[in-house]
């Protein structure tokens, strides 16, 4: 057997140590005759997953690495993807094939090796290059991925020597170090390797190590201060800026070195807010050593002012107020740069600004004074008398009590449902969009389903061939165990007008009888009426075929003009069709009364049972609301711990709740007709307690807006029923359920105690899309006139006082409202309130809820004290809210 | 599958260098195309830019959103920004590696002092150095800017010192191309002051660790801008607002922010965010997801399916002289073509990346994308799936022709054209998008079939 025969046999049975040998052996033209082969094994091996085939691909590697004569072969060869599995890279054999090559061939080879991109190969192949990079003394290879893995060598410590030097001693006997410590500064997420340190030592930090280096010249300090600096000043994530920040300090730079650099420390003042304090303190010391030109205090402020961070404002105040009081003859500048924070977000600090101000203003003489006093309308008007008295000129032109006027969003315009769908095919097109839609809305389900009925009643054959091609994608499977039937199921619908589905022929579902497949065994009340509509929709498509719903509303909360009813109910009685139950009653619940004498005189011409029925029922005004009993519901002990995302959480309820007594028989049609249990279902009374508050927490169903528009006038009703879920929103920090309150916001029926609760939850909402929503609420609820401000007013300070909603969370909430111009709506809240809030040990965000306060009632021209706000304010120290309820106080008083 | 590559040559890198009356910023350029035709290295511009400091900033933030990746963002993004000359301007662009943010600084006549601007489009290179130096610029001293190098650098030079290679995929070339289209449809939605714009932007979520934030909308109100949960009338979806980092870099020089976005739909939508600033604009345009780039919304993928622009648009072409203003009227005169199809025409040569299109004038601009943009049009997934339908002949127009059934392998879907031409079809792409991100490829093989029929352009091809 040949050589070349040995060497394949070898390979394909795995025997990675005895192929250097083999391949050894071997002349170069015979090393050229098995690649071919090597390659084709190769192939075959790739995508194989077995014991053999793994052995198989290293010896491939080995064996490869040998037998390419071109460097760039022999470099692709090493470095496919196929190798790094197992890491084979690793094996000594590979070294041994290298080693035995020419020395330019591997130079070449690692060369090319170190050049690839991508971060996978750098474990596998590292202790190759560097095998060949230490031996050849070839150039280093100063890439990214190179560079990388050298530090992660370093690290981790070096094989024969484990910790016993500290990482200074490796770096500084490290050959590589003054080549790849420079690209370090280069590299992108580096920073974290940084932190990490071998032992306690002191030469084991990598910033006291890199410093080491510096001290013992085997780095120029001054270029690594140099790089330093670069990379700070380009910016990066935070911990790679914490990290070179270390290192920065380490090197300690002499303040002459320092003053070299004034631009880059300048430019620091942009960046992360550690390096920034940094940059400020060092420009400080070197400003007091008068080191940099005195301009460089005006554009220090100009930027650092500019940033939200109090410390580093306060600082930079700092700074400015000492470099007045040594040489006065910058009082003038100083000034100027000051009254740059006159617009600062927080007041706190303007106070601060003004008071540097005031203490320089004699030495700045009178040249500054028309520029801070332009600067000073940017001030807070709780600083408006100061200023003026300081600048010798009223301050705050546009005074609020006459400029105000309430700005709130325009009361939401009716969105009427579009025409009944035309043809078959859009018909299909719009069922297919509402089963891919992720949450398809009202309108385009109780369309569909209307079109659905009205083509069926046209020609069903070609409804039946229009919606082949959307039920082949979703085809009717039933409905699982855990299903609330939803907008979804009208899938059943569309199955049983293809006829895939006989909604007359019924089996057993869930062991019981003949029971419609879409009544799950947990649908909620919502998933019965849906399941009671789809049912007979249903079964009359493929029975007797009605005209169309009469319970499709006209607009999108739900809502159903009277006068389509009638028109509606006019048809099917000259049709002589009978409506359908669930049909005619979900229409009810819809139906808008109205007080139009030629509708309610058209719906008394009607004469079939419905329209008789719809007849009364609007002439008796539809369904009456209930009256809401406001409960307080804390059912536990009360632990006091924060248990409530534990077992047993409704034991730390406190909540406020709402009873209604419910709706008992409900109103009855002149033949004594009632409505279907489904729908009685619905309003039925509810009182809070512990089951209705477990249930309402499971996941599988949150409320939705189809659940609000089947009762589109009850919103109060919803409203109290649902209140779990808001509560949740805020007590047990859940997301999403305070995105339905504007939907019921916009809904119609009179707005009481369960809705302006609802508000209430959702303005103390943990996640902020929850209190964007509940904004959204509130200004609709505001803008429509149906906002008590009051009772809101008066439920929150309840909620706060009892930890159930957090003042900073409130705080951000209002303040996003009251930036939009509704000063006077935010104001009416907040001032019934305050009285609860204010008394008691002072919780985190109260002085940002009394700020807001503040600012209302100022732009609002409130007059008139409150106590609460008077005892904030006389209390003692001078905490943040104490000067708020003073400032708020003062607006008050006048 | 393989990559196109993009090798720029840039004589030297870019840099800011010491001058006796300050710094001189030396943008390098590579490859492009100016009046003249391909230029190696192109010269645009030496002068002065007014304001200093702005200009770096808003520069970097350019810089910023070629380097970055908003979804993904382990993967790297390294295309360098292209700057075109429109006679009076300079515009930097840049699109983000993830598709879905598009940068352009608009440096006006205000913001520059100097010699005329010229004509074309190129790249410019951006490397650490010139990011560092771009930093420190200070307020002060007047900053001297050169796009190219001049006339005779170009000789003493003995070739590009600067030479890179860089992927260029596919899709980044259509996305940056295709951003016009959306944008065209924008309007001026909001204008906030300098103090409100900072404090909007700021109170905008800078991503990092936490989960990305849902889709939102913003509604002016009162001087400021509210955040919605919902696309309320006059609203502005801004989707996922992390996004929008890049403008921090030029808050402090803000004097005022404009919003621009299309017509409040049901869905998330693109929008436009531009800072004022002395002389300039920065804009960034967002797509309607941070996961969704500009690439996959194929509102063009009609007018390429059909071709009737084609022919058009090489006559309007020709007439395209880098005008920052592009008037239709004034080119239908010129071409002797209607204004309707001056502007498919437009259309289709935006997809090749030869229009721009400016919020702020609502004007399209000529620019020529220094890639090779017209192929990986023509190589669009859609547009190759639908080219494929129609050659198994899987397309059957019903009689009538407001119906056609498209055959996929074992089912059809139907596509239906309503009377005033839109097209519909049953198939799960549309039904999730409903025309939003374009047509489907049953749609565009329709479209196809039917143009053939007519006798179109199409037809023989």
């Amino acid at each position: 057997m040949s050589g070349v025969e040995d060497l394949l046999e070898a390979v394909r049975e795995g025997r990675t140590p005895q192929v250097p040998a083999l391949v050894a052996a071997l002349g170069p033209a015979e090393r050229r005759a098995c690649l071919p082969a090597l390659k084709e094994l190769r192939k075959q091996t790739r995508g194989e997953w077995s014991k053999a085939a793994n052995a198989r691909l290293g010896a491939l590697l080995v064996a490869g690495a040998g037998c390419h004569a071109g460097p760039a072969g022999a470099a692709t060869w090493i470095g496919g993807r196929d190798f790094t599995g197992r890491s084979w890279a690793r094996h000594p054999a590979l070294g041994e094939v290298v080693a035995a090559q020419p020395v330019e061939w591997q130079i070449e080879v690692v060369t090319r090796l170190a050049e690839r991109r991508g971060s996978g190969w750098g474990w596998e192949l590292y202790p190759l290059i560097e095998r060949v990079v230490r031996r050849t003394g070839c150039p280093v290879p100063a890439t990214d991925a190179f560079t990388t893995e050298w530090l992660d060598q370093l690290a981790a410590g070096d094989g024969r020597h484990g910790w016993a030097r500290t990482l200074l001693e490796s770096l500084r006997e490290d050959a590589f170090t003054p080549v790849l410590l420079p690209r370090v500064f280069e590299l992108a997420d580096v920073g974290w390797r940084f932190e990490q340190r071998r032992t306690d030592r002191p030469g084991d930090s990598w910033p006291a190590a890199l410093a080491g280096l510096a001290q013992c010249g085997v780095l120029d300090g001054a270029d690594l201060i140099d790089r330093c600096l670069a990379r700070l000043v380009r910016g990066g994530k935070p911990g790679d800026q914490r990290a070179f920040l270390a290192v920065l300090v380490a090197l300690a730079p002499t303040p002459d070195a320092y003053a070299k650099q004034v631009r880059s420390l300048v430019a620091l003042l942009d960046g992360l807010s550690v390096v920034a304090g940094h940059a400020q303190q060092v420009l400080a010391e070197l400003d007091a050593a008068a080191l940099v030109e005195p301009e460089v205090l005006a554009q220090a402020s100009a930027v650092v002012l500019f940033r939200t961070e109090k410390k580093l404002v306060k600082a930079q105040l700092g700074w400015l107020d000492k470099a007045a009081r040594r040489s006065p003859e910058r009082a003038g500048p100083v000034v100027l740069a000051a009254a740059e924070a006159f617009g600062h977000p927080d007041t706190a600090l303007q106070e601060r600004a003004l008071a540097v101000v005031a203490r320089h203003l004699k030495a700045a003489g009178e040249a500054v004074l028309p520029e801070l006093r332009s600067a000073a309308e940017g001030l807070n008007p709780a600083h408006h008398a100061r200023a003026g008295e300081l600048l010798g000129a009223p301050v705050g032109g546009d005074d609020p009590d006459t400029g105000w006027s309430e700005l709130l969003p325009p009361a939401p315009a009716p969105a009427p449902l579009a025409e009944p769908i035309a043809t078959p095919a859009e018909v299909a097109e719009e069922l297919s969009a509402l089963l891919a839609a992720d949450r398809p809305g009202v309108a385009v389900f109780e369309r569909t389903l209307d079109g659905l009925v009205r083509h069926a009643r046209l020609d069903r054959a070609a409804l039946a061939e229009a919606l082949a091609p959307v039920l082949r994608v979703h085809p009717w499977n039933g409905v699982g165990r855990w299903h609330d039937c939803g907008p979804r199921d009208i899938l059943y619908v569309a199955a049983a007008v293809a006829g895939q589905v006989d909604p007359h022929q019924r089996g057993t579902v869930f062991r019981a009888k003949g029971r419609s497949p879409l009544r799950g065994q947990h649908n909620t009340r919502y998933g019965n009426v849906f399941a009671a509509r789809l049912t007979e929709a249903a079964e009359r498509v493929t029975a007797d075929r009605p005209p169309l719903l009469l319970a499709t509303p006209t607009d999108a909360t739900g809502a159903l003009a009277a006068a389509t009813l009638v028109d509606r109910l006019a048809g099917y009685q000259a049709a002589g069709v009978e409506p359908g139950e669930a049909d005619l009653h979900a229409a009810l619940l819809r139906l808008t009364v109205t007080t139009d004498q030629a509708v309610l005189a058209a719906a008394d011409r009607l004469t079939s049972p419905a329209g008789r029925w719809t007849a009364r029922w609007l002439r008796e005004g539809g369904l009456p609301g209930q009256p809401s009993d406001r409960v307080r519901f804390a059912p536990g002990r009360g632990t006091g711990s924060r248990a409530l995302h534990q077992e047993h959480w409704w034991e730390d309820l406190k909540r406020i709740c709402v009873a209604q007594p419910g709706l008992g028989g409900g109103p009855r049609g002149p033949a004594g007709e009632r409505l279907g249990a489904d729908f009685r279902a619905l309003l039925e009374g509810t009182e809070p307690s512990v089951a209705r508050a477990r249930q309402q927490n499971e996941w599988l169903w949150q409320p939705t807006a189809h659940w609000a528009a089947v009762l589109p006038h009850h919103r109060e009703e919803l409203a109290a029923r649902w209140l779990d879920w808001f509560a949740d929103s805020a007590d047990r920090e859940r997301r999403g359920a305070a995105g339905l309150v504007p939907v019921l916001a916009e809904a119609g029926g009179p707005a009481g105690p369960a809705l302006h609760l609802a508000l209430a939850y959702g303005l103390g909402a943990r996640f902020p899309e929850d209190r964007t929503a509940a904004v959204d609420a509130l200004l609709v609820l505001a803008a429509r006139g149906d906002l008590d401000g009051a009772l809101l007013g008066r439920e929150l300070g309840v909620l706060v006082t009892e930890g159930t909603v957090k003042p900073s969370r409130l705080a951000q909430a209002l303040a996003v409202a009251a930036a939009t111009g509704a000063y006077g709506t935010v104001w009416s809240v907040l001032a019934p309130a305050l009285p609860a809030v204010l008394p008691g040990a002072p919780v985190r965000g109260t002085a940002d809820l009394v700020a807001v306060a503040a600012d209302c009632a100022r732009r609002s021209a409130a007059r008139g004290p409150i106590a609460e706000v008077g005892e904030a304010a006389a209390g003692p120290g001078a905490s943040r809210l104490v000067k708020e309820a003073r400032a708020l106080r003062d607006v008050l008083a006048g | 599958m393989t990559q196109a590559a993009h090798a720029y040559a840039y004589l030297r890198p870019s840099a800011v260098l010491d001058g006796t009356d300050g710094p001189h910023l030396a943008l390098e350029t590579s490859g492009g195309t100016t009046p003249l035709g391909a230029v190696a290295n192109p010269r645009f511009f030496a002068g002065f830019l007014t304001d200093p400091a702005p200009a770096a900033a808003a520069l970097l933030a350019v810089a910023d959103v070629a380097a970055a990746r908003y979804h993904q963002p382990q993967l790297r993004a390294s295309l360098d920004p292209v700057v075109t000359a429109n006679g009076d301007r300079l515009r930097f662009e840049s699109f983000s590696g993830c598709c879905g943010v598009y940068a352009r600084l608009d440096v006006l006549r205000d913001g520059l002092d100097g010699d005329d601007i010229g004509h074309g489009t190129t790249n410019v290179d951006v490397n650490n150095p010139l990011r560092e130096a771009l930093t420190r610029i200070g307020p002060a001293e007047p900053l001297h800017l050169a796009v190219g190098p001049d006339a005779l650098e170009v000789t003493l030079f003995d070739g590009p010192v600067v030479e890179k290679k860089v992927p260029l995929p596919e899709r980044w070339v259509r996305g940056f191309a295709e951003t016009q289209v959306t944008a065209a449809s924008f309007d001026l939605r909001a204008e906030l002051p300098a103090a409100e714009a900072v404090r909007f932007l700021r109170s905008l979520p800078r991503g990092g660790g936490r989960a990305r934030a849902a889709a939102g909308w913003v509604v002016p109100a009162g001087r400021t801008l509210r955040p919605t949960t919902r696309p309320v009338p006059g609203a502005v979806c801004l989707p996922g607002p992390e996004r929008l980092a890049a403008l921090q870099r030029v808050l402090r020089h803000a004097l005022a922010l404009r919003v621009y976005g299309p017509v409040a739909g049901d869905g998330p939508a693109a929008s436009a965010w531009e800072v004022v600033l002395p002389g300039m604009r920065l804009t960034l345009t967002l797509s309607p997801d941070a996961s969704r780039g500009f690439s996959g919304e194929g509102g063009v993928l009609g007018a390429l399916a059909t071709g009737t622009a084609e022919q058009d648009a090489e006559l309007v072409a020709v007439l395209l002289a880098w005008e920052p203003r592009i008037d239709v009227a004034e080119l239908a005169e010129q071409s002797g073509l209607t204004p309707a199809r001056v502007r498919a025409a437009l259309t289709r040569l935006g997809t090749a990346g030869q229009i721009g299109y400016d919020t702020a004038e609502a004007a399209y601009f000529h620019r020529q994308l220094p890639y090779d943009a017209d192929r990986a049009e023509a190589r669009n997934p859609r547009l190759r799936a639908a080219h494929a339908l129609v050659a198994a002949g899987a397309v059957r127009l019903a009689a009538g022709g407001a119906l056609a059934e498209v055959t996929v392998d074992d089912h059809f879907q139907r596509v239906r054209t309503d009377e005033a031409g839109r097209v519909s079809c049953t198939c799960l792409w549309w039904a999730k998008y409903r025309g939003g991100r374009g047509p489907c490829k049953h749609a565009l093989a329709v479209a196809v079939v039917r143009e053939r029929a007519l006798g179109g352009p199409g037809a023989g091809a």
